[in-house]
């Protein structure tokens, strides 16, 4: 981050946007596979925990 | 309008702050250590948290300050950057000749955190610029520009060059053209 970030950033906003939208769909198709992961019990568990603590108070 | 109990919308929220969390330690156990600890944090500060306002940016905003000081007191790198966030990707195959989800998360890992985070939230996750900015903290322009140079580094990594056909640098776009499988490699 210490480096100077303007040399090229101009030229990445003129970047092809064919090239650009590609791969923003790929990152939102692995984002969207990431979303289909089942969660966890663990963290509904947590949750409960957490609601009766704050019940019990 | 009427809004919900934060403490009934967490819930909504566990898949994407998984997905976010996954994609910074680039490590599936670590992703869930670290969305345990913001979920427990954001419980105790949820009178913080202003109602009507966006509470999945709220999360994301506690999730990464998590992994930043955390990351400063372990200064131990989480890693395995190629294997398992790739792995956890990598479940389907790719049969209908789009850019195999391996390739591209093995080249997403390699990416420097600030350019992965800016890429999740703009690029995946649909935050504007302006509220991915307000989640870590930076002007919006540098936000765009860590997109920008993310994208553009992956680009390079997919081999998807200005002087080559797209369709052509992806392997499994010109085995189903050619209308032959891809041998593993």
């Amino acid at each position: 981050m210490n480096r100077t970030t303007t040399e090229s950033d101009a030229g990445y906003e003129n970047a092809d946007p064919e090239r650009t939208e590609y791969v923003d769909a790929n990152l939102r198709r692995a984002y969207n596979e990431m979303l289909q992961e089942e969660v966890p019990d663990r963290f509904t568990d947590l949750l409960k925990q957490l609601r009766e603590q704050d019940n019990a108070q | 309008m009427n809004h919900r109990d934060p403490r009934d919308e967490i819930v909504d929220h566990l898949p994407a702050m998984r997905a976010f969390a996954l994609s910074l330690t680039r490590n599936s156990a670590a992703a869930d250590d670290l969305v345990q600890d913001t979920v427990v944090k954001a419980w105790s500060n949820l009178d913080k948290f202003e109602v009507g306002t966006n509470l999945r940016a709220w999360l994301f905003t506690i999730l990464r300050n998590t992994f930043y000081s955390g990351r400063r007191k372990s200064k131990r790198e989480v890693s395995d950057p190629d294997g398992a966030f790739a792995a956890t990707l990598a479940s389907k195959p790719d049969h209908d000749g789009r850019l195999a989800l391996r390739d591209f998360s093995v080249a997403f890992a390699k990416l420097p955190d600030e350019q992965r985070e800016a890429l999740i939230l703009v690029g995946a996750s649909g935050f504007s610029y302006e509220e991915a900015a307000e989640t870590c903290g930076v002007a919006i322009g540098t936000i765009k520009s860590r997109a920008n140079r993310g994208r553009q580094a992956l680009i390079k990594m997919l081999h998807l060059r200005d002087d080559e056909e797209m369709e052509l640098t992806d392997q499994a776009t010109v085995a189903v053209l050619a209308g032959v499988g891809l041998s593993p490699c």
